[in-house]
């Protein structure tokens, strides 16, 4: 490029009129220019700025000026708006430390599966030792009464002896005339089905009255409490008897008997 | 410059020492005040906005404000068709922020009593072809094609004129400021 053409392109592009493949030339001419190459390019885009001092001035209306300004303040608004809410979210942990919190949150996961296993097989032992518990309160408190009963000034024994189907049952009613209560115990009954219930009959001369139901769930000893015996006096008593009924019991005999004892008199 | 620091009483004093220059350049460009005052709020926004871009040290405030306003107004005028039809934007020239790298200023331009009345006088001295022609491309935004056409010339003299002027300009104002400044 000629000194001619290197002002003729300085002067376009200080016009403002160079465009396409001469602006391109001139680019890359200038990364190569002497020094007095680009300081004649400064100078003529210098002058051409210089141009509007050449013009009559005027000056645009105050309300310009006042509309721009009140643009400007709700842009800083809004840009001070956005730099809070950036400052504002929490800083991610760098991809080094993420690994490392990642290692750390698998550990505290495994931690609290391992913790959780372990409270929930004490958290089952516990229930099953309550459960447990339970029983031995409830023995410890059906031997209580039956101490009581059997501490009682006058207590009166009738023994019971297993009947077909279930001739290897026998038991014992253990019962307080002036308390009106009694304790029954039953061994080698076999374990009732969910919908029936053994049931505890007195035999006053030919009636059967009802003294309660109960269920067993093995064939090992156990025990019932009952209270309000509806007759107390052995001489009216012309025996004892259980029946297999119904589930809640039956106003009268129904079914099989299974074991019967009269007082001995 | 304080703006870069979105200083919004530095920004008010650079609109009060420069509105009145580019009001005159954009009424000149786009002849309609009412579009000027629209071009004039736009330009200051892309001044208030891009402030960050400039730095005092690769150039003067004065010629990158200039060139800004500018070519805003060249934008403009060529996205209407009806006078600039078949000119076409460039990426070099419409509606990139100019680069302060070519923004250095040997001349020292600025808005001052002294370069406006040296800036009329040189003008006023050119030879009215070359004044013409360099009233069309600068100060109305008409490529050199345009004014060729317009002019009924070859494109080759328009360029011709055009450089002729600016050069005697650059000597007019370099005298000038020489013999002012003893």
């Amino acid at each position: 490029m000629d000194r001619e053409e290197f002002q003729q392109l300085s002067a376009e592009y200080a016009s403002g009129s160079l465009e396409g493949d001469d602006l391109r030339r001139l680019r890359e001419y200038l990364q190569t220019a002497t020094g007095e190459e680009l300081n004649e390019f400064l100078e003529l885009v210098s002058t051409a700025s210089l141009l509007p001092l050449a013009l009559e001035r005027k000056t645009p209306p105050a309300r310009v000026k006042e509309e721009l300004m009140k643009k400007i303040q709700l842009s800083a608004l809004a840009q001070e708006s956005v730099e809070r809410r950036i400052s504002e979210v929490p800083k991610l942990p760098s991809p080094r430390r993420t690994w490392l919190w990642y290692g750390v949150g698998a550990v505290v996961v495994v931690m609290i599966i391992g913790v959780s296993i372990l409270v929930n097989n004490l958290m089952g032992t516990i229930e099953q030792q309550n459960v447990q518990l339970v029983e031995l309160k409830d023995e410890l408190t059906r031997k209580e009464e039956l101490l009581k009963v059997l501490a009682s000034r006058q207590i009166e024994v009738t023994v019971m002896n297993g009947l077909q189907p279930n001739p290897v049952g026998y038991g014992k009613i253990i019962w307080d005339p002036e308390k009106r209560t009694a304790i029954l115990q039953v061994s080698n009954l076999p374990a009732v089905p969910s919908n029936k219930d053994y049931q505890l009959w007195v035999i006053k001369g030919k009636q059967p009255i009802s003294a309660g139901v109960f269920a067993v769930s093995d064939t090992a000893p156990n025990f019932f409490k009952i209270e309000n015996l509806a007759v107390t006096d052995p001489k009216e008593i012309a025996a004892f008897a259980i029946t297999l009924e119904p589930k809640g019991g039956a106003a009268s005999p129904t079914g099989e008997m299974y074991m019967a004892g009269s007082p001995k008199l | 410059m304080r703006t870069i620091k979105r200083d919004q009483a530095a920004f008010a004093q650079l609109y009060d020492r420069y509105s009145s220059l580019i009001y005159t350049t954009v009424v000149r460009m786009v002849k309609s005040t009412e579009e000027a005052e629209d071009l004039l709020q736009e330009i200051f926004m892309q001044i208030w906005n891009k402030a960050s871009l400039f730095s005092e040290s690769k150039g003067s405030v004065y010629t990158w404000i200039v060139t800004i306003a500018r070519r805003k107004a060249i934008d403009r005028l060529r996205s209407k068709e009806h006078a600039y039809k078949g000119a076409s934007l460039d990426e070099g020239s419409s509606l990139a922020v100019p680069d302060p790298a070519f923004m250095a200023n040997p001349l020292q331009a600025t808005i001052s009593a002294e370069y406006e009345s040296l800036m009329k006088n040189a003008f006023a001295l050119l030879a009215q072809d070359q004044r013409t022609v360099l009233e069309l491309g600068y100060y109305e935004g008409y490529t050199h094609v345009q004014i060729a056409e317009r002019l009924k010339l070859p494109l080759g003299t328009v360029k011709t004129r055009m450089r002729q002027g600016l050069i005697k300009l650059r000597d007019y104002l370099k005298a000038g400021l020489r013999e002012e400044r003893g």
